[in-house]
């Protein structure tokens, strides 16, 4: 796909990075990425690749906006207090990029839909904030072969890793079994999912556009409580459900 | 010699703190200082750090040393002033 005049120049600034440049623009906007739970995290990671000129994205989230999302969902808005978030998320990444296709599923990933919704994509950034979603993705990725982003958070701190099956451990070698301590609601900052999300999609970016070098194999910790930032290389398990041999 | 353990995230919240230095013998493994340290904090600590036996890591709990993780049935050596990291698992939303 080659850019017309309008995308050189919307995209201008990041086609100068150096070993992005115009094809790796092409690349972004033929690539089709599946975004799940469009909440903290994934709010900014789909304005980033909105922002960013990815040609497609799938966008699963459930639910009506409530007050206490506005504090991290920066796709919602006051004044859609009550209505369905999907709506609003769509919405405002039009706003941004009217180019955009976009698949609003208004459900969360489960097993139900996690096969139909991955097959439209890519590659995956895992939002989700329930060990349940995370494995339907993670297991759907390994089963079709794409690259999945698995970014997290509590408090300040908050961990990625960038799985690609078959060559990185996948989530289940790092937690084989869901995990019991997990509680959906969690003390957070929208300024950490922010700072999450925008690293998640840089993953995404560089993975879709081939350059860099993503966090394969590699555990990022941050705690922004004293701006400490740590890579770690992680492993996988050999008896893992999942991607074991 | 000695470890420095950090705790992240709801294991900070539990153990009160965000690291605690230990001294062991310079044999200790990584699984015996953290058996050690779990054992004697104790409670909902121990609960969230080791499995169901009290003889292993919760399968659920990473554990790393320096830039590295250690998976539990595999070999943990420390040494000095050795960063052992116990990461509980998060997620997102
Ligand atoms: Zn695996």
């Amino acid at each position: 796909m080659s850019l017309d005049d309008e995308q050189r120049d919307i995209y201008a600034w990041q086609i100068d990075v150096p070993d992005f440049g115009e094809a790796g623009q092409e690349r972004l906007a033929s690539t089709s990425i599946l975004v799940s739970r469009v909440g903290g995290l994934g709010s900014v990671v789909a304005l980033e690749l909105a922002a960013a000129g990815v040609g497609k994205l799938v966008l699963a989230h459930g639910g009506n906006t409530k007050p206490s999302d506005l504090n991290r969902q920066l796709l919602q808005t006051y004044d859609h207090l009550g209505k369905p978030r999907i709506e609003s998320i769509a919405a405002r990444l039009h706003d941004l990029n009217p180019r955009l296709e976009i698949v609003a599923e208004p459900a969360n990933a489960s097993t139900e839909n996690v096969d139909r919704l991955v097959e439209q994509t890519d590659l995956v950034v895992d939002c989700a904030p329930l060990f349940e979603e995370r494995f339907a993705l993670n297991d759907a990725c390994v089963r079709q072969n794409k690259v999945l982003v698995e970014a997290a958070m509590f408090e300040l701190q908050a961990q990625l890793t960038t799985i690609r099956p078959g060559v990185t451990p996948c989530l289940r070698c790092l937690y084989p079994e869901t995990p019991p301590a997990w509680k959906r609601r969690f003390p957070v900052f929208g300024a950490v999912s922010a700072t999450v999300g925008s690293i998640a999609a840089m993953e995404a970016i560089k993975v879709a556009a081939r350059f860099g070098e993503p966090l394969f194999g590699t555990m990022l910790r941050f705690d922004l409580r004293d701006v400490s930032f740590h890579r770690a290389a992680i492993q996988k398990r050999a008896d893992c459900e999942v991607c074991g041999a | 010699m000695q470890v420095t353990f950090e705790f992240l995230a709801q294991l900070r919240t539990l153990a009160g703190t965000a690291n605690e230095s230990r001294d062991v013998d310079a044999s200790t493994t990584v699984q015996q200082a953290v058996l050690d340290l779990a054992r004697e904090r104790g409670g909902d600590f121990a609960k969230l750090v080791l499995d169901a036996t009290g003889e292993r890591l919760h399968p659920s709990m990473l554990l790393f040393v320096g830039d590295q993780q250690v998976v539990w049935d595999e070999p943990g050596p420390l040494h000095d002033r050795a960063r052992v990291v116990l990461a509980p698992p998060i997620a997102g939303g």
